[in-house]
């Protein structure tokens, strides 16, 4: 965006610092598997200052500045990578990894599916683009799947545990 | 649908060494899982691809953390026991 600088504090905070040369009520919007943004959290912020936003779930947001007509798009994928985590560390460090395969097989969907949005930066904090909401609406489909589907590894057995085939 | 995905080049440079490498071992377990006894059972192919993509991850999400914190290191992630069991486990399979 055009005078407005953000960068990541850690996996869920961004910085947003406005050198517009004017006050900015930033509309901060989740994207919805329906394609659609939910109403926006406005954060308020003078030129020449900056200030700290936190998200509270893992999707792909839009940060707006209505004054320019422009925005960001920003993919947050903590809570799934801290989820991979704990599956990644489970089979490394098995002895048995035969034991650890019901869950070991979902885990290859799993895979799959974060690809399409982890290492995907095509949109990372890049300028937002209304012709790109087909790949943005697909990448927030892909958080939203993989999300349910770490809640359902959680809780299910393998065997009912195939929302992605 | 069509979707437009490009990696981070850290982490396509990660992949591309280790689908150099690992290319026979990948191609031999992937064709198990077009096999229909997928389901009945497990398989040395199964867990063969299990552990590659787990020792891939090991490494990518050392990338993708380190994006956004460039101070994360596998501690935070691991204790110094686990990882110091990991390390030796993954010499043994030629990491």
């Amino acid at each position: 965006m055009t005078g407005v600088t953000i960068t990541f504090v850690s996996d869920y905070i961004i910085n947003i610092a406005n050198a517009t040369g004017g006050t900015v009520a930033f509309a901060i919007s989740k994207l919805l598997t329906s394609g659609v943004f939910n109403t926006a959290t406005t954060l308020s912020i003078l030129t020449g200052n900056n200030s700290n936003y936190t998200f509270n779930a893992d999707g792909i947001y839009k940060v707006w500045n209505p004054t320019a007509g422009e925005g960001n798009v920003i993919i947050i994928s903590g809570d799934i990578l801290t989820e991979l985590e704990k599956d990644i560390k489970q089979v490394l460090l098995s002895d048995d990894l035969k034991k650890e395969l019901p869950k070991g097989y979902d885990f290859i969907n799993l895979v799959i599916l974060s690809i399409a949005f982890i290492g995907n930066n095509t949109f990372q904090n890049t300028l937002y683009s209304a012709g790109s909401l087909t790949n943005y609406t697909v990448i927030a489909t892909a958080v939203d799947r993989t999300t349910k589907y770490l809640d359902r590894q959680d809780n299910t057995s393998q065997s009912t545990n195939k929302i992605w085939q | 649908m069509a979707v437009t995905i490009n990696f981070n080049s850290n982490l396509l440079s990660l992949y591309q060494t280790f689908y150099t490498a690992r290319k026979v071992d990948l191609t031999e377990s992937l064709a198990w899982l077009i096999n229909d006894e997928k389901s009945i059972g497990t398989s040395e192919e199964q867990v063969i691809l299990i552990l590659l993509l787990a020792n891939f991850y090991f490494d990518a999400i050392k990338v993708l953390r380190q994006v956004n914190t460039p101070t994360w290191t596998y501690l935070n992630w691991f204790t110094q026991i686990e990882y110091d069991k990991i390390i030796s486990k993954r010499e043994i399979l030629g990491y």
